[in-house]
């Protein structure tokens, strides 16, 4: 199987696309969003995005992750550290 | 032998001309772009819902992805559906993972959680405030008991919850890899048969292989649900398409098919048999239509096409499926709204109960327009027809009554009675040929779920057009002051199981007769005035009345039940209620037997 090599520009792409729609907010304030700060980033919707974040990048997220990705920025931490876990 | 207009003789190129002149929207790639008139862009923005729920059935039926669902457009009218969740887990997840589903079969959810309750104490539940449904949705891990004790513990609170409320239920069961859950499962069963409208909603996915695992405890600490992501939206998947229509009484009755591009590649007229390509999609669309078939939904097909090449297709076996899974035909080259008016009439249905299919996005645009309330399904790959021909909102049930099976076979024996008819001298001796055997009952529980689907379905002959479900069923049999009677038919060349009821109530010294429901399959051997005099006599002694009070309700459809009670009463239907004397039997051959 040959391998996608993606680079950290499309993670952030990506991983703001799936906020933005998640949310229902602009790309602009996905790109900043904070779960203490952006008020649709509730409980539910954290949930939703974990998945939806992980079906887009075919990972799996620990529930440290999980717990770990409190806004954009850390979850596409979260997305690279995950995709360098996939391919072992 | 295959019904359609032969003399007239159309070829490939009338075809093509005849598609209808709509705008030719790019539906999954299937149609060329169109140029945009003023008049184009009206009739586009008029049929724009039809558009978009056709662009959604890849969302809807392919692969479970997020992305896609999330940005699924709904322009489509949805209806409100109340439901009230009884819950031990973090239920606002599923309620999101259905809310697509259920949107495309027309509902918004307006939901209402429970308190996170594993003791479903049901605080707060009243039956001054009924939901359209009730949801029981439980994470089973959180009880340590054994199958016995778990499966004793819910039935008893579905019992407690049944007597708060008669809206039907829906019981998530145990997820295929709990351990319990064959025993659970099994004791959730048998409180169904017995309570009315309790519905237990297995995981099919699950037990089909299509999602697996169900369960997982990795996240589980911070979604507050045992399920997977994946099973989170087969469940809501499951829910939205299958488990809340057929709660809410939802029903397809038939599949009307076009043939060329749809149940082949090719063309049937130009490519000749032979010429045909069918590939293993094709081949599971066929399995499926005749499973359908054999579950007890009519099949038709409906295709511009030449009836004797349609006729050799069938007899060639090219096709995974034979003339006998095919119920009515219109093969021809008039217009396809025509055509499934047609085969609505030979089927006896209303044409709002087909889910029609066809590759040409025109054509569904003609068909839709011209029935509304029919379902389209665009045909635009065979393997996601297939797959959406087994999750289609309408097409699930619960459980089985057999009453669909029956009628299909007595469908299959309408053509023998007719030939009956013919070389009948009259009517008496036809009916006598026919050795018509008429089984009534009174007030029996047994008959209830069969009962329900049939006010649910019944549109001609329905005197008050209420639509009843098991729970108001169980309600008219357990009250005293009720009486309610069921009639089930059979001649010598079929079996149609219960295909009418009586339901009535005394207030003083008449009878209310609140519904009369005569299925449509039991019209036509002119024995329905006496079976229901036959059952309104029966009434009247077990109400210990003289006289009967008949409301009726004039809707679009139920002309042949107003002009039975107008012959009834011998006059044109004017008072609302009309008051009758109990009547008297006619004299007719039929058996009559009573049981219960």
């Amino acid at each position: 199987m040959s391998e996608i090599v993606i680079g950290r520009a499309d993670v952030e792409q990506r991983v703001q696309d799936i906020v933005a729609l998640v949310l229902q907010v602009s790309t602009a304030t996905a790109s900043t969003a904070a779960r203490d700060v952006t008020a649709e980033w509730d409980s539910l919707k954290h949930v939703e995005l974990m998945f939806t974040v992980e079906q887009a990048f075919d990972v799996e997220f620990t529930g440290k992750e999980m717990a770990d990705a409190q806004s954009t920025d850390a979850l596409v931490e979260v997305v690279i550290a995950a995709v360098i876990r996939a391919k072992g | 032998m295959i019904h359609g207009n032969e003399t007239t003789h159309g070829n490939i190129e009338r075809e093509r001309d005849s598609v209808p002149c709509y705008p030719r929207r790019a539906v999954n790639g299937a149609t060329a772009a169109h140029v945009a008139t003023a008049q184009e862009e009206l009739v586009q923005l008029t049929y724009a819902p039809m558009f978009a729920r056709i662009d959604a059935q890849e969302t809807i039926f392919g692969d479970l992805d997020r992305v896609k669902l999330l940005s699924m457009e709904v322009t489509w009218p949805t209806s409100p559906v109340s439901v009230r969740v009884h819950r031990n887990l973090a239920a606002e997840h599923v309620i999101a993972a259905t809310r697509p589903f259920a949107r495309y079969s027309g509902y918004e959810i307006l939901p209402d959680y429970s308190a996170y309750d594993d003791g479903l104490s049901l605080a707060g539940v009243t039956t001054a405030k009924e939901p359209d449904v009730e949801l029981v949705l439980l994470d089973y891990a959180r009880y340590g008991l054994s199958g016995e004790a778990l499966g004793d513990h819910i039935v008893g609170r579905l019992r407690a919850l049944r007597s708060v409320s008669r809206a039907p239920v829906i019981v998530v069961d145990l997820p295929p890899e709990d351990e319990r859950a064959g025993e659970v499962g099994g004791r959730l069963t048998g409180a169904a048969k017995e309570l009315s409208s309790v519905f237990v909603a297995v995981h099919l996915d699950a037990l089909s292989g299509e999602v697996a695992p169900v369960l997982t405890a990795r996240a589980a600490a911070i979604t507050g649900v045992p399920y997977t992501p994946q099973a989170l939206l087969s469940l809501g998947r499951q829910l939205g398409l299958s488990w809340l229509p057929a709660a809410l009484g939802r029903r397809v009755r038939a599949v009307a098919l076009d043939l060329d591009g749809t149940l082949y590649e090719g063309v049937l007229g130009e490519d000749g048999v032979d010429g045909l390509r069918v590939g293993d999609s094709h081949r599971a669309l066929h399995q499926r239509v005749v499973r359908l078939h054999r579950d007890g939904v009519f099949v038709a097909i409906v295709s511009k096409n030449e009836a004797k090449d349609v006729d050799h297709l069938f007899a060639s076996g090219v096709l995974g499926m034979t003339k006998s899974d095919v119920d009515a035909w219109a093969v021809s080259w008039g217009q396809k709204d025509v055509a499934i008016a047609e085969v609505a009439a030979q089927l006896r249905i209303a044409p709002d109960s087909f889910v029609f299919v066809d590759d040409n996005p025109g054509e569904l645009l003609r068909v839709s327009s011209a029935h509304p309330g029919l379902a389209v399904l665009h045909a635009a790959d065979p393997a996601i027809t297939s797959r959406a021909l087994a999750k289609f909102p309408g097409l699930f049930r619960f459980a089985d009554t057999g009453a669909d099976r029956l009628r299909v076979a007595d469908m299959a024996a309408e053509a023998k009675r007719d030939a009956l008819r013919r070389s009948s001298e009259d009517p008496e001796s036809y009916l006598r040929s026919l050795e018509v055997e008429l089984t009534y009952g009174v007030n029996r529980a047994a008959d209830r779920a069969r009962l329900a689907e049939l006010s649910a379905k019944t549109n001609q002959f329905s005197t008050s057009l209420r639509r009843l479900n098991e729970g108001d069923i169980a309600q008219r049999l357990e009250d005293g002051g009720s009486c309610v009677v069921s009639i089930a038919m059979k001649d010598r060349l079929s079996d149609s199981g219960i295909i009418a009821f009586v339901s009535a109530r005394r207030e003083g010294d008449i009878a209310v007769v609140e519904d009369i429901c005569v299925s449509c399959r039991a019209l036509g051997r002119g024995v329905e005035s006496y079976m229901l005099q036959e059952g309104l006599k029966r009434v009247g002694e077990e109400l210990v009345v003289a006289t009967l009070q008949v409301p009726w309700t004039a809707g679009p459809r139920n002309g042949p039940a107003l002009a039975w009670l107008s012959e009834l009463c011998g006059q044109v239907l004017a008072d609302n209620p009309l008051d009758i004397p109990v009547p008297s039997p006619l004299p007719i051959p039929v058996a009559v037997n009573w049981v219960g």
